[in-house]
C-alpha cells in the first residue's frame, strides 16, 4: 500500500471512529443535561413580545447573536464586493419567453410570500431569515434571466439597504441601553413594535446581501448588458 | 429512539464525510463543499437534539442553527468569490512563468 493510500485510509477510519464518538457524547450530555435556556424560553414566551419562541429566542431573548450574525452577512458582503473585478458570467443565453414570463408572474409571487412568512414569525415557523431567504432567490431568480435587480443604480439606496439590518439593531439596542436599563431590553408594552420593525429591516437586508452575493459586484446588479464590448480586459502592465 | 438514531447517523455521516474531504482533497471548491457537508452534518445533529427530549422541541439551537445557516451561506460566498481569485492568480503566475521560460 502507497503512504498516500495509507493515510487516506488512517484518516478514513479515525474520522468515521472520532465523529461516531463525538455524536455519542453529544447525546449522552443532551439527555443527561436539564434543558435549560429553552425551558425558559418557553416559560417567559408571553413578556417576549411574540408567540412563537423561535422568532423570541431570535429577536428578544438572544437579539445579541442575531445582530452579531447579520454583522457576519454584511462583512460577507463587503468582502465579496471589493474582491469584485473578475470575469463575468460567460455563458449568458437570453431566456425564451416561457421563462421570461414565469419569472414576471413568480416575483411578485416571491415578494408576497417573503412578506406573509415574516408575518407568519410571530406565531408560526417564520421570520426574517426566511422572508430574506425568499427575497434573495427572487433577487437571483430575476439576475439570471438577465434583468437588472431593481433600484441597484442607485447608490445611496443600495448602501442603506445593506445597513438597515445592522443600524437597526444597532438603534433598538442603544434604545433599549436608554429606556430599559441595559442593551437589547425592550420597553415593556413596546417588544411587539421593536421586533417588527427588526424584522422588515433585517429581511430587507438579508433579502438584498444575499442576492448582491450572488452578482459579485456592483456591475453584476444590473443584469446582462446585452453585447459586453469591454470584455477582453487590458492587462495592467506589470 | 429509533427516529433518534435515524438522526444521530445521518449526522455523523454527514460529518464524518466533510471532514474526511476537508482533510483529504487538494481542490478547494470541494474542500468548500464539504466544509458545507460538514456543517450539514451539524446542523442536523444539533435539530435532532433539540426535539430529542419530551414536549416541544427545544427553540434555542433551532435559533442557532437558523443562526448558523445564515452565517455558512455567506462564509460560502466569500469562500467561492476567494477561490476564483486563487484560480486567477495561479493562471496569471503559470502564464508568466511559462514566458519567463
Amino acid at each position: 500500500m502507497s503512504r498516500r493510500k495509507l493515510i487516506r485510509v488512517g484518516a478514513a477510519v479515525a474520522i468515521s471512529v472520532g465523529s461516531t464518538i463525538l455524536a455519542a457524547a453529544a447525546w449522552e450530555v443532551a439527555e443527561m443535561a436539564p434543558p435549560t435556556a429553552g425551558e425558559l424560553a418557553r416559560l417567559r414566551l408571553g413578556e417576549s413580545g411574540v408567540e412563537h419562541p423561535v422568532t423570541a429566542v431570535l429577536l428578544n431573548f438572544r437579539a445579541y447573536d442575531t445582530f452579531l450574525e447579520i454583522l457576519v452577512l454584511t462583512v460577507a458582503f463587503w468582502g465579496v464586493w471589493s474582491l469584485e473585478g473578475s470575469q463575468k458570467s460567460p455563458f449568458f443565453r437570453p431566456p425564451g419567453l416561457l421563462l421570461e414570463r414565469v419569472t414576471a408572474v413568480l416575483v411578485p409571487m416571491l415578494v408576497l410570500l417573503a412578506a406573509y412568512l415574516l408575518w407568519a414569525g410571530s406565531h408560526r415557523p417564520g421570520g426574517e431569515f426566511q422572508a430574506g431567504a425568499v427575497l434573495g432567490a427572487a433577487g437571483i431568480l430575476t439576475l439570471l434571466v438577465g434583468h437588472a435587480v431593481p433600484g441597484a443604480h442607485w447608490h445611496i439606496r443600495r448602501r442603506l439597504v445593506v445597513v438597515a439590518g445592522v443600524g437597526t439593531f444597532i438603534v433598538v439596542a442603544v434604545a433599549g441601553a436608554i429606556l430599559a436599563g441595559h442593551v437589547f431590553a425592550y420597553r415593556p408594552g413596546w417588544e411587539m413594535a421593536s421586533i417588527l420593525v427588526l424584522e422588515v429591516t433585517t429581511a430587507l437586508s438579508v433579502g438584498f446581501i444575499l442576492t448582491a452575493l450572488f452578482a459579485g459586484d456592483a456591475e453584476g446588479l444590473h443584469g446582462e448588458s446585452p453585447p459586453q464590448s469591454a470584455k477582453e480586459d487590458e492587462c495592467p502592465p506589470t | 429512539m429509533s427516529t433518534d438514531l435515524i438522526y444521530a447517523t445521518t449526522a455523523v455521516v454527514l460529518i464524518g464525510l466533510g471532514l474526511y474531504t476537508v482533510l483529504i482533497r487538494r481542490h478547494l471548491v470541494r474542500k468548500l463543499m464539504a466544509v458545507n457537508i460538514l456543517g450539514s452534518g451539524v446542523f442536523v445533529l444539533f435539530i435532532a437534539l433539540a426535539s430529542s427530549g419530551e414536549g416541544d422541541a427545544d427553540p434555542v439551537p433551532q435559533a442557532m442553527v437558523l443562526t448558523g445557516i445564515v452565517v455558512a451561506v455567506s462564509a460560502t460566498a466569500l469562500g467561492l468569490v476567494l477561490i476564483r481569485r486563487i484560480d486567477e492568480a495561479d493562471l496569471k503566475n503559470a502564464e508568466l512563468a511559462g514566458e519567463e521560460r
